[in-house]
């Protein structure tokens, strides 16, 4: 990243946080263009994980942008792949979610018990079978 | 032996809370499977404040039947402020079944073995030791509350109807939220014993019983929705549990009674009921299926909100103790019980909704109107994070959604 290069710490720190803001708000934005913008001008060093997967929560409702940043960053899914499925479901995006149980970054079943499990269950169309194999 | 709650003149409330319980019926005996005897008056409290510990002195403490309720002044109601908290507008507790005398015999009990060493010092002019004064408070503590019982019911709601059935200022009657809750004053003696995340105190299970049956005469979600009924199907109750930690009743950090958490119950469907927890998914969501054995075959659905947290504090997981909702400290977080009640007041706002919503619409919108987390109500700002968000949680619809609409302006 860029804000490497920069000796004063402080400025870095600053720095560090305006580039994550804009990531934020491109997310926000559903600006596919400008994230990916963003990302190729830091030459590709942003941890994408950042803030406990803030970043993937946000892009929930965006699968073009989401598959960006898990293509970028598999470890966003890998370390916090139930919170995206919950914020996906939340916002109906039967897209995300079918991605990311079909991908299998993340087993819906330790979900079980909970309106998001249902959610996931609902959304698939099929029936449970509470294997692990089971996909959508 | 059928008691019914009294709420004064107000005979559109009496109407809607009317609770009655004999307990010489079979059709009222209670999970334990004990009965309470007829002639219940007799039983004495237990001799020692521990014995309040023990489920069979429990149920003959209790006979669940909410006899004294007490109006509250009215004009309490429309304090309700953003910033503050609502004030019930009536509660109930449960019926005593002992006699005065016998308190009076269970203080000297639970006082006689250090009373006289504690009056001695006293009178020498000494100071007694620090468990002693701990020991004669907490006893004191715990002795004056039972007058008024362990468990209680309490309402909350916003708007009322005058004693003249008419309409009040805002012209309409708010939703009801009842609230099943227990006294910790009356239950030191619980505080650090053994209790598992997944099981349910005699107390809780009590609890929930009453709310269960609060929400069999509800509508379901599912029902008004169908229907497009117009009323409030006030089918949200709440119930008091225990905050476990490590096996054990965590103490509260400000006394040495156990801490305790307020959850919501919203009846869904006719056979699901969502289990809300105002703060931390993880305080609640082990009674999963403790509480499905006593749900009468309904499924308890547990709701999850993303990261796990509806309404928390930002650096540190949510710590209520010290919130005290006043003009003075009106940064304070609001507590679970508070948020719970706007949770009830949400719900029911949202299921007679003038554009019909889906289940899960509700609770989608539910999240984003109660919840001041970032990962939530994802329309938040960083530097709101966790952060009070109290006129959002008003509990005037119209505060509420200008409180929220003024947020996400600022997005």
């Amino acid at each position: 990243m860029k804000m490497k290069n920069f000796l004063n710490s402080n400025f870095q720190e600053l720095y560090e946080k305006e580039v994550y803001n804009k990531i934020e708000e491109a997310i926000k934005n559903n600006d596919y263009d400008k994230l990916s913008k963003l990302y190729t001008e830091e030459e590709g060093n942003i941890d994408l994980t950042h803030d406990e997967g803030h970043l993937g929560i946000l892009a929930a409702n965006d699968f073009k942008i989401l598959n960006f940043l898990v293509d970028k960053c598999p470890a966003l899914v890998e370390m916090y792949g139930k919170d995206i499925l919950t914020a996906a479901a939340w916002t109906h995006n039967d897209k995300i979610v079918s991605f990311l149980i079909n991908e299998k970054f993340v087993n819906h079943h330790e979900l079980e018990g909970t309106n998001i499990y249902d959610y996931c269950v609902q959304a698939s169309g099929n029936s449970d079978s509470h294997s692990e194999d089971s996909s959508f | 032996m059928a008691k019914s709650i009294s709420l004064g003149d107000n005979a559109r409330t009496q109407d809607r809370i009317k609770l009655t319980f004999d307990p010489t019926k079979p059709e009222n005996s209670r999970v334990t499977g004990k009965m309470l005897p007829a002639d219940a008056v007799d039983i004495k409290l237990p001799q020692k404040l521990s014995g309040i510990n023990k489920e069979i002195d429990f149920v003959n403490y209790c006979k669940l039947s909410y006899s004294r309720i007490s109006n509250l002044n009215e004009a309490f109601i429309y304090q309700d402020k953003p910033e503050g908290s609502i004030t019930p507008r009536s509660e109930g507790y449960t019926d005593i079944i002992n006699s005065v005398p016998s308190i009076e015999t269970f203080r000297l009990e639970n006082l006689k073995p250090i009373e006289s060493e504690y009056n001695q010092i006293k009178a020498l002019g000494g100071k007694p030791s620090a468990f002693l004064e701990k020991y004669f408070e907490n006893a004191n503590k715990a002795i004056a509350s039972l007058h008024n019982g362990i468990i209680f019911k309490k309402d909350y709601q916003l708007h009322i109807r005058g004693k003249d059935l008419s309409l009040d200022e805002a012209g309409i009657a708010g939703p009801l939220v009842s609230r099943f809750g227990m006294d910790p004053n009356t239950l030191i003696s619980l505080t650090s014993t053994p209790l598992k995340k997944d099981e349910l105190h005699f107390i809780e299970r009590e609890l929930f019983v009453l709310a269960l049956t609060e929400l069999e005469a509800k509508s379901s979600g599912e029902a008004t929705i169908n229907e497009h009924k117009n009323n409030y199907p006030n089918n949200v109750v709440l119930m008091d549990i225990f905050v476990r930690e490590d096996g054990k009743i965590r103490k509260d950090t400000n006394s040495d009674n156990p801490e305790t958490h307020t959850i919501a119950l919203w009846k869904k469907r006719d056979k699901t009921i969502v289990l809300i927890d105002p703060s931390k998914v993880d305080y609640s969501k082990d009674l999963k299926k403790a509480l499905e054995l006593l749900a009468k075959g309904a499924e308890v659905q547990i709701h999850l909100p993303t990261k796990g947290i509806l309404y928390g504090t930002s650096a540190k997981e949510t710590g209520y103790s010290s919130i005290v909702a006043n003009s003075i400290e009106k940064h304070k977080y609001r507590d679970c019980i508070d948020v719970a009640v706007k949770i009830g007041f949400e719900l029911n706002e949202l299921q007679i909704h003038k554009n019909p919503l889906t289940l899960e619409e509700i609770e989608s919108a539910l999240n984003l109107q109660i919840s001041n987390q970032k990962d939530v109500a994802t329309y938040l700002q960083n530097p709101s994070h966790g952060l009070p968000n109290r006129a959002s949680l008003s509990s005037d619809p119209a505060t509420r959604y200008s409180g929220r609409q003024s947020l996400e302006i600022k997005k």
